[in-house]
């Protein structure tokens, strides 16, 4: 892949993600949110793919957009009338608020622009996935073990507070 | 390579920005959760472009991305049950509204 199309796929997917992200936190249907928000998964997906992370890309586009995004729309489809929430913002602190966050963002890119990162210029491994296997099994082994403790506390947890209490 | 790494930085950096603000000033807690998905996301390109850019042999940064999408998916799970329960006791998920944890 030459050095143009590189620069044209970045910018490309900054500005979906940058113009998807607005879209996200600004439209009042829910619905559409979520779909932004799949379509923001998957310009992150591209991301991945660009940075060589093959396994990483995969599992955003499995696990955002194919179960993340469906639990989403099922939480929205179940109550009706979800999307009738007072449309107008009642914080008092909204200017402050912009100006903060702005000035936060700010102040990062005036680091990460400054800052000098000794980058290295190995290349990527060509094959991730059974690296990251590897790498689960040594390495990461306590903290494998541990996630999938907390994804099935997650999972009952999730089940216990949904589920409709039945009065004796 | 050719790409600098501060832009991914800064791209990842603006996306957390926008997020921040939707969970400040939005009023409705399903896109609140959005939000803190999209921050979510702004941290993970963060840790595979510095995996991608100081350390590429060794894939820690994406493993963490990993850990970190577990760690989304279950609160996403558990941040919507508790959204929903919310629902059907006040009819209402106007974060406004849900003021039974004050004291």
């Amino acid at each position: 892949m030459n050095d143009i199309a590189t620069y044209i796929i970045f910018f490309g997917l900054s500005t979906m993600a940058i113009l998807s992200a607005i879209a996200i936190v600004t439209r009042r249907n829910l619905f559409h949110a979520a779909m932004f928000l799949g379509f923001l998964m998957l310009v992150v997906a591209g991301f991945y793919f660009l940075l060589d992370a093959d396994l990483v890309g995969m599992m955003q586009v499995f696990v955002y957009v194919g179960g993340v995004i469906v639990v989403l729309l099922f939480g929205i489809m179940l109550t009706s009338q979800m999307t009738n929430v007072r449309m107008v913002s009642a914080m008092k602190q909204k200017g402050f608020t912009f100006l903060a966050v702005t000035g936060f963002v700010a102040l990062l890119i005036s680091v990460f622009t400054k800052v000098n990162l000794s980058v290295s210029t190995a290349t990527a491994p060509k094959d991730t996935t059974s690296l990251v296997g590897k790498l689960f099994m040594t390495n990461y082994i306590l903290p494998f073990e541990v996630m999938s403790v907390l994804l099935l506390a997650a999972l009952i947890g999730a089940i216990v507070i949904a589920r409709q209490e039945v009065k004796q | 390579m050719v790409i600098p790494l501060s832009w991914y930085l800064i791209v990842s950096a603006i996306l957390f920005g926008i997020g921040l603000i939707g969970v400040l000033l939005r009023q409705n807690a399903v896109t609140i959760l959005f939000s803190v998905e999209i921050m979510l996301n702004a941290a993970n390109i963060n840790l595979v472009a510095f995996s991608r850019y100081i350390t590429p042999s060794a894939i820690s940064g994406q493993m963490f991305a990993l850990f970190v999408m577990a760690i989304a998916a279950s609160e996403v799970a558990v941040g919507l049950a508790i959204v929903l329960t919310i629902y059907r006791n006040i009819q209402s998920v106007d974060i406004d509204k849900i003021n039974i944890f004050k004291w």
